[in-house]
């Protein structure tokens, strides 16, 4: 008896091809991202199947190096080509024209995938150790990374409730009496399941709920290089390091230049922090997600777009980023070391 | 006696295909030339054999080992710039030659068919986004 052998896939046959209408608009892409360089030598890996691949590669270990190892954060970069007419051509949404005529390529990024974080308990010990710390290295996160790499925090999760369940008042009451009007056993039981400003007093302390008025970066480094002189003790290690941590946080000149322009509902948030494991942080973002999924949202965090012909641009762009790479690197060790550290 | 005077013919050779030579030519511009079709040829060195019978065989040899793949140091980029200019030129070896064989009107229209006749055999139509896992080729024990 003989046994037929199943036809197989030769290895010379490439798994995935350019569409022909983009070869030519991939090796013009190569060739900019090459003049601008970059990414530097080493950064090219040792084969590649076609120079974008190959330039993909390498700039995702230039972004890599940038930035270096995260604990909890995992940020993605995309370069996607836009052609002349301004049509977006990106391989997973649609198909470019027959006749593709690129001339720019935009640079978006965001959260791959976005982590609650349980940061109260660390919070509250460095306000143990010194006074006043906690609401400042929290302040420092959320201001900083407002720019760089948005958080959802407890005091957006608060401005999130008001319109999501109270009508954007502040308590649940006009909820209720639009719901239930004057019955009370109805109002009992909605204000039960829903959350309700009690559940939010409960769930984080009230200078977790609100924005400082007046807690400005100066003040608040100044604070914090006071603090990184006082923390001298051997056991001091841990809040000496988020003290540090938060202290070049507050250093870093930041803005919100490469801001998307995008309409709709921002869930772009790069991380959830919750006060206490199985708080209604995690409830409030998700249900936040589920609006926002019902009309136009935006999750990106920046964006950039450069003409072809301006690969100095480009560069440029890098350039500008580097004080953006240190933040991201910065607060992925402040939710690292608030989360994991033995308080 | 009579001398006759017979000319050399070239064949050169690359990855076992003999490649038609080009009167006029040296090497290194037979190879250049060729290097539009395989541009992993723009490296390549070239090893002149000895003349047996009146042929002498050249053969390019890949400086590197596989398309994209690079040696020493500063030959990365190097390499890069190369491909980028035989992309750009429309000029890539297997996969330039499957894009434009996918390209054709007749493969699309067979494609299309066969997406069609894919569609239609579908059992319902939430079977399109059902997760399926299909054992390679591989894993299928021999038939009987």
């Amino acid at each position: 008896m003989t046994a037929l052998a199943l036809p197989r896939i030769g290895a010379l046959v490439p798994r995935t091809i350019a569409p022909g209408p983009l070869l030519a608009a991939n090796a013009t892409v190569s060739r900019f991202l090459i003049e601008a360089e970059a990414f530097d030598e080493a950064d090219i890996p040792a084969t590649w199947s076609d120079s974008l691949s190959a330039c993909q590669q390498a700039l995702d270990r230039w972004i890599k190096r940038q930035i270096g190892p995260l604990h909890c954060l995992n940020p993605r970069f995309g370069l996607h080509l836009l052609s002349r007419d301004g049509d977006c051509y990106s391989t997973f949404t649609n198909h470019p024209k027959r006749q593709f005529d690129v001339g720019a390529v935009e640079a978006s990024w965001g959260e791959y995938h976005e982590q609650e974080w349980v940061v109260g308990e660390g919070l509250a010990a460095l306000s143990r150790r010194v006074p006043g710390l906690g609401p400042v290295v929290l302040h420092v996160l959320r201001r900083q990374s407002a720019w760089v790499y948005p958080l959802f925090t407890p005091d957006i999760a608060c401005d999130v409730v008001t319109y999501l369940y109270w009508c954007g008042e502040d308590d649940e009451e006009t909820a209720l009496d639009m719901n239930c009007g004057e019955d009370e056993e109805a109002r009992a039981a909605m204000r039960e399941e829903m959350v309700s400003k009690a559940s939010l007093e409960a769930a984080y302390p009230a200078w977790a709920r609100r924005w400082p008025r007046g807690l400005e970066l100066p003040l608040c480094a100044r604070f914090l290089r006071r603090a990184v002189k006082r923390l001298r003790a051997p056991g001091d290690q841990t809040v000496r390091a988020v003290a540090e941590d938060a202290l070049a946080l507050a250093s870093l000149d930041l803005d919100d230049t490469f801001r998307p322009d995008t309409d709709g509902e921002f869930v772009g948030f790069g991380a959830v922090l919750s006060w206490t494991e199985g708080d209604v942080t995690t409830r409030i973002y998700d249900d936040l997600l589920n609006l926002a999924h019902q009309g136009e949202y935006c999750e990106t965090m920046g964006e950039f777009q450069v003409q072809l012909g301006d690969p100095g641009a480009f560069a440029a762009w890098q350039r500008a980023m580097a004080g953006r790479f240190e933040a991201i690197r910065r607060i992925d060790a402040l939710i690292h070391r608030l989360s994991a550290g033995d308080w | 006696m009579t001398i006759a005077i017979n000319e050399i013919q070239r064949v050169f050779r690359y990855n076992g295909v003999a490649l038609p030579d080009v009167p006029g030519m040296t090497p290194r511009e037979v190879r250049d030339l060729y290097s539009a079709q395989y541009p992993e040829l723009i490296s390549a060195e070239i090893e002149a054999g000895e003349v047996a019978g009146g042929v002498q065989e050249y053969t390019f040899r890949k400086a590197v080992g596989t398309k994209g793949c690079t040696s020493g140091e500063g030959s990365r980029l190097a390499a890069l710039k190369a491909d980028v200019e035989a992309e750009a030129k429309g000029a890539t070896d297997v996969r330039g030659k499957l894009a434009r064989a996918l390209a054709r009107p007749g493969s699309q229209q067979r494609g299309g068919a066969w997406g069609a006749f894919v569609l239609q055999s579908m059992r319902h139509r939430g079977e399109r986004q059902a997760a399926r896992v299909l054992p390679d080729s591989d894993m299928l024990a021999p038939l009987p």
